[in-house]
């Protein structure tokens, strides 16, 4: 029964889930309590009157669903009160319109930000399922699986759109798209019981399984017709087992997630949950068609730490499987604390500001983040879409615990508020200072304690680039800060790079002072999987590249405290 | 998508909280329908029964149907089919490898409409009791396709609304709107596509009114304007019926909304102990809007109150509501917590000072009887039985909002004590697939056997009190038959065997339904008389052709038979019970 009713509330949650991206245009210093603004506007610039305002701390350790505050008003302005000075989404909806920037999707807004969010018309996907005989097949519910995104690129982020039913007609319609390639199939069926197509093995258009499913592609904003279904009632077979290991944990509540999908694949084609602490550790997926498959189980625990089995194969053919044992062991575990420098001279380096009024809301609003560099796990259906848990906010005291990590390369990147502060260091404990900044955790490794030292006095450049992006490449400019000083050369964090917005101009902000010099760059595509740029400098090869470059360049800056450049003329 | 469905059922079916999602809610009213039938515990695992039968739409052999068999007595998310399969060419059907026990028996068949169908899409079924090895042939089932009605959904200045909401309400026989509307299987169908087009569709025969939007609070999001029905009023006086028919489409059934957005206004409460006056952090309080004088729904907005024991929310119409605060599911070591149930009315301006008295929730404690066992150990090894399958729920008398079933654990002793309970008229149930064989028959309260349900408040224990079960193992098979008629299609008819003796109106009986084949089985009764009641009732909607404005039918009373037998200590017991389809406007007939 959960399967059910969890699945007809993520259909619902997905409506709450199309995000809207947003450019932080302007930034002031936080409070304890006060608000978010920012506009709505569509593609044309036209104000998104009646849009929904979402709004989710980001990094709480005990995620809560997005709030919704009163829809944008005539103008597209919204507002956002009585905040908590932390990190948030903010996102917009507005039905049959997507976001205009995915990547965005994370981003950090905090009180005193103003927020542009622009949408965009999704895009439509219809057909009609129908029968060996050409009937139509009625009342079957058919998803869209975006397999690339609009550049082309094989993706696992969201489709944007909902699932749709087939009417009397056979005819279905998908709205509210992503640009992109989709595979669209009728399953895995999420309807009432009573319905015919429980435990049917989900039909890929045209007629297949997903190995033999057309893609179907939808450029932005266009409707793709006659995108039909050939359904057959398939039961498939089925596949079974238990669960094993770290099974519960101590207070632990809640159920453990066993996902089937095909191989390297984010579809979940079966599921079920089973709840060791009511005495269940036995599970069946049906409706399993033949084909090789791989079947992961996740105990999500962000709190106390999560507890997963990585992705194995199951091969399907003729036959059922049974007597899986899916052993979970415990993930990895990354604590530590941010401090921030003592002041060498009272408010030397303060920026103007009051200290001890913006610390308190300070440390409330950093966020970190266990960034992936190299996985270990080569499947990228590893995870369900969405797992965020990488992203954690501080407690009071500064410390941060980022549990439910895979084993892999990682990187730890902090987000700060406002304009005063920058990463000084990073200190990683002595088995692993290796490798400027990167570290790898082994499986259900507990790495503490990690310090993160937050200076004041950052500087910022802003500022326009004259040059002209090359649309042949398809890529976004960025454009890099690399430090000057050859004894900070090997320290990842002091390379800052920034995108270039469509009108040229760009922000580098909290700045560590010190001699740098700047270059643009077409923006590196997307890793397999990767919903974020990753910075070039996290590579030491490239990073060497990156600074020869930069050096022959002869654009330099010299940043010291504080120091504010608002109308940079970069080259 | 949080609703609290607030539907008119017999008393004895518990009314939930539910604030999760449509399907959810229709699972567990289909639930709460199941409660009273009684397990089937025979079973023979292997299953070499067989069902068969033909599926006709319109008279004409019906291709490519699913029928299926699911277990009657599984909780509705086990329903999985044990046997399905497809309908050939000519309509038929055959499931085989079926085990003894008791099944529903259903097409499967979105789109069309089945004789059976009783008020909603495709959930339909008729009760059949398999014996072992049996070979039921002629269950036929004679489907009809649905009607469609299909419209656009535009604002005032032509514009279409996207993923907007529709609600579908049936007109009843009396002529009026249903207060709720029909519950969706298939959430999606209800809802308009990026055209602002909708297509509602494998509906029953007979009248409707279509509206989209709410103006329930908890629909502040979304497409949040007025419910407004076809074809653009706010009024469901002024709501137009649409007529449907099987196998028509009732086109161009338009809704034009005014979408200006009404002024709205934040309510704030507070929430503290009532004991001590301090204020309760982390309590859930949810609010919603009250549906009729006395009578409330808590539709949703919920928000735990911070560390001053504050909530607000945002966003009211101007109306009546109402607010509760709870902790139904306490942290390990800490209370459950309830307030009553505070009525507040918007006008124009916020609301403030709301204060809700919360308290740790009711204990009740006492001792289980079982009739008639004086042997020690046999009352022990009972007691062990009924344990885990013992529950008590229950519904607020203000606001007939109901709770999920809590679990009763029993002691050695037959003692038993369950903490954490709201203020509420409580219902205990035995489960009759984990303790098969019981039937609660007398509640003792302050030395007295009670008439009725018994009431308990949240900070106030109750103690002392006695439940009195009968435990018996015989079985009553008994077959229907009937006179002078044959019943209307989609009639719903069951058994109630209540014993003589049992004088609390609260307590139920045991029921059965009355399967395809007239049977039914009731099984575990103790020894006794015993009051058996037959029930059919009939459907309870209007036809599309009945002409507006005409004097509304009444809805017909269930026909009824009663029939007193002797049930033994063990053992079988055959009954024949006869009912009148002549009696049909018999007021006496009416239970």
């Amino acid at each position: 029964m959960m399967n059910h009713k969890y699945s007809q509330c993520m259909v619902g949650f997905g409506l709450l889930w199309l995000c809207a991206s947003f450019a932080l245009a302007q930034t002031t210093n936080a409070r304890r309590t006060g608000s978010i603004t920012g506009r709505i506007v569509t593609e044309d610039g036209v104000p998104a009157s009646g849009a929904q305002v979402f709004y989710t701390e980001l990094g709480s350790s005990r995620p809560s669903p997005p709030r919704n505050v009163p829809a944008a008003d005539a103008e597209g302005n919204f507002t956002i009160n009585n905040l908590e000075a932390r990190s948030y989404r903010v996102s917009a909806s507005l039905p049959g319109y997507v976001t205009a920037n995915e990547d965005d999707a994370n981003r950090a807004a905090r009180l005193g930000d103003y927020l542009t969010l622009q949408l965009v018309k999704g895009g439509v996907i219809t057909g009609r399922v129908l029968s060996p005989r050409g009937e139509p097949v009625i009342g079957t519910t058919i998803f869209p699986y975006r397999v690339r995104d609009g550049a082309g690129k094989a993706t696992i982020s969201t489709s944007g759109g909902r699932a749709a039913l087939s009417d009397d007609r056979g005819v279905y319609r998908i709205y509210g798209l992503f640009a992109g390639a989709y595979v669209v199939a009728t399953g895995p069926a999420t309807s009432f019981p009573g319905s015919p197509f429980l435990g049917v093995a989900p039909v890929f258009h045209p007629a297949n399984t997903r190995d033999g499913a057309t893609e179907v592609v939808v450029p932005a904003g266009s409707e793709v017709s006659g995108i039909d279904i050939r359904y057959r009632y398939d039961y498939g077979h089925t596949v079974s087992g238990k669960v094993s290991g770290a099974v519960t944990a101590e207070g632990a509540r809640g159920s453990i997630l066993i996902r089937l999908t095909p191989p390297g694949s984010q579809i979940m084609l079966a599921n079920a949950s089973v709840d060791p602490s009511r005495g269940q550790t036995g599970f069946e997926l049906t409706g399993i068609a033949d084909g090789d498959y791989e079947i992961s189980a996740l105990r999500f625990d962000r709190e106390r730490g999560s507890a997963w089995s990585a992705p194995r194969r199951v091969t399907v053919r003729q036959a059922n499987v049974s007597g899986l044992e899916l052993g979970l062991s415990p993930m990895a575990v990354i604590t530590g604390k941010v401090v921030v420098e003592p002041l060498a001279a009272p408010n030397a380096e303060t920026c103007g500001k009051s200290r001890q009024a913006a610390l308190p809301a300070t440390l409330n609003e950093i966020l970190l983040t266990a960034q992936i560099v190299t996985k270990m796990n080569s499947s990228n259906s590893s995870l369900p879409p969405g797992f965020v848990a990488n992203m954690v906010a501080l407690a009071e005291d500064g410390t941060f615990s980022i549990t439910s990590l895979e084993a892999g390369g990682y990187r730890l990147l902090t987000d700060l508020p406002g304009e005063t502060w920058y990463v000084k260091s990073l200190a990683l404990p002595a088995s692993k200072t290796a490798n400027a900044g990167a570290f790898t955790l082994s499986a259900g490794e507990k790495l503490s304690v990690v310090v993160v030292t937050v200076a004041e006095g950052a500087a910022q450049i802003r500022g326009k680039w004259s040059g002209k992006a090359n649309s042949a490449t398809g890529g976004k400019q960025r454009v890099h800060l690399v430090p000057a000083d050859a004894a900070v050369a090997s320290d990842v964090s002091r390379y800052y790079e920034a995108p270039i917005q469509s009108d040229g101009t760009f922000a580098l902000t909290h700045l560590a002072p010190g001699k740098y010099w700047l270059i643009v760059k077409v923006a590196q595509p997307l890793g397999e999987g990767e919903r974020l740029v990753r910075p070039l400098a996290w590579d030491a090869t490239a990073r060497a590249a990156l600074r020869k470059e930069a050096e022959a360049s002869a654009q330099s800056v010299e940043l010291g405290a504080c120091m504010r450049l608002s109308d940079y003329k970069l080259k | 998508m949080n609703e609290l469905v607030y539907q008119t059922l017999p008393p004895s079916w518990p009314l939930l909280p539910l604030r999760q999602c449509w399907a959810a809610v229709l699972w567990m009213l289909v639930c709460a329908a199941m409660v009273g039938a009684q397990a089937s515990s025979t079973a023979d695992q292997a299953g070499t029964a067989a069902v068969s039968g033909r599926v006709t739409l319109g008279g004409k052999p019906a291709a490519d149907v699913i029928v299926a068999l699911t277990p009657a007595d599984a909780g509705e998310g086990n329903r999985l089919p044990v046997a399905r399969a497809a309908t050939d060419e000519e309509g038929r059907y055959r499931l085989t490898g079926v085990a003894a026990g008791r099944y529903r028996a259903q097409t499967m068949a979105p789109g069309y409409v089945s004789d059976e169908q009783k008020s909603d899409w495709y959930i339909s079924w008729r009760t059949i009791n398999v014996g072992a090895g049996e070979q039921i042939e002629n269950l036929d089932f004679k489907l009809t396709p649905g009607g469609v009605m299909a419209g656009k959904v535009t604002d005032m200045s032509g514009r279409s609304l996207v993923a907007a909401r529709l609600q579908l309400f049936r007109r009843s026989a009396n002529g009026r709107m249903d207060t709720a509307p029909m519950t969706p299987n298939e959430s999606l169908m209800y809802e308009t596509n990026d055209r602002g087009e909708y297509r509602l569709f494998g509906l029953m025969e007979g009248q409707y009114f279509v509206a989209v939007g709410t103006n329930s609070p908890a629909f502040s999001f979304g497409n949040n304007f007025p419910q407004t029905y076809h074809p653009g009023t706010r009024s469901d006086k002024e709501a137009k019926p649409i007529a449907v028919t099987p196998g028509n489409e009732s086109k161009d059934i338009d809704i034009r909304v005014n979408t200006e957005r009404p002024k709205t206004y934040a309510v704030t409460a507070r929430v503290v102990d009532a004991q001590t006056n301090q204020p309760l952090t982390g309590v859930e309080v949810s609010y919603g809007a009250a549906r009729e004088a006395g009578r409330y729904t808590v539709a949703g907005p919920s928000a735990n109150s911070d560390t001053r024991g504050l909530v607000r929310f945002e966003g009211l119409l101007p109306g009546r509501y109402g607010v509760v605060a709870s902790v139904r599911s306490p942290a390990a070591g800490t209370p459950a917590y309830f307030s009553e149930y505070v009525p507040f009315e918007v006008t124009d301006g916020a609301v403030e000072g709301l204060e809700l008295r919360a308290s740790p929730g009711a204990t009740l404690s006492g001792i289980i009887v079982i009739e008639g066992v004086t042997d020690a150990a046999m009352t022990t090894s009972l007691f062990a039985q009924l344990n885990g399958g013992l529950t008590v729920s229950g519904f607020s008398d203000v606001t007939s909002i109901g709770y999920a079933p809590m679990p009763v654990p029993i002691n050695r002793d037959g003692s038993f004590r369950v903490n954490g309970l709201p203020s509420s008229t409580v219902n205990f149930r035995v489960e009759a697939q984990r303790a098969p064989g019981f039937l609660l028959v007398r509640i003792e309260a302050d030395g007295q056997a009670m008439t009725e349900g018994l009431k308990v408040t949240a900070g106030q224990p109750r103690q002392g009190v006695k439940l009195v079960f009968a435990y018996g193992t015989a079985v009553v098979r008994g077959q229907m038959q009937l006179v002078n008629g044959v019943l209307p299609a989609g009639a719903r008819t069951s058994v109630n065997a209540r014993r003589t003796d049992v004088t609390n109106r609260s307590l139920s009986g045991r029921f059965a339904d009355v399967d395809a084949r007239g049977n039914f089985v009731l099984e575990g009764l103790a020894a006794g008389e015993y009051e058996l009641t037959l029930s059919s009732y009939g459907p309870r909607f209007a036809t599309p052709n009945a002409p507006p404005g005409a004097p509304p039918p009444q809805p017909a009373p269930p026909l009824t038979a009663k029939q007193k037998i002797t049930v033994p200590a063990a053992g079988e017991v055959s009954v024949t019970m006869t009912l009148d389809v002549t009696a049909q406007t018999n007021p006496a007939g009416r239970q």
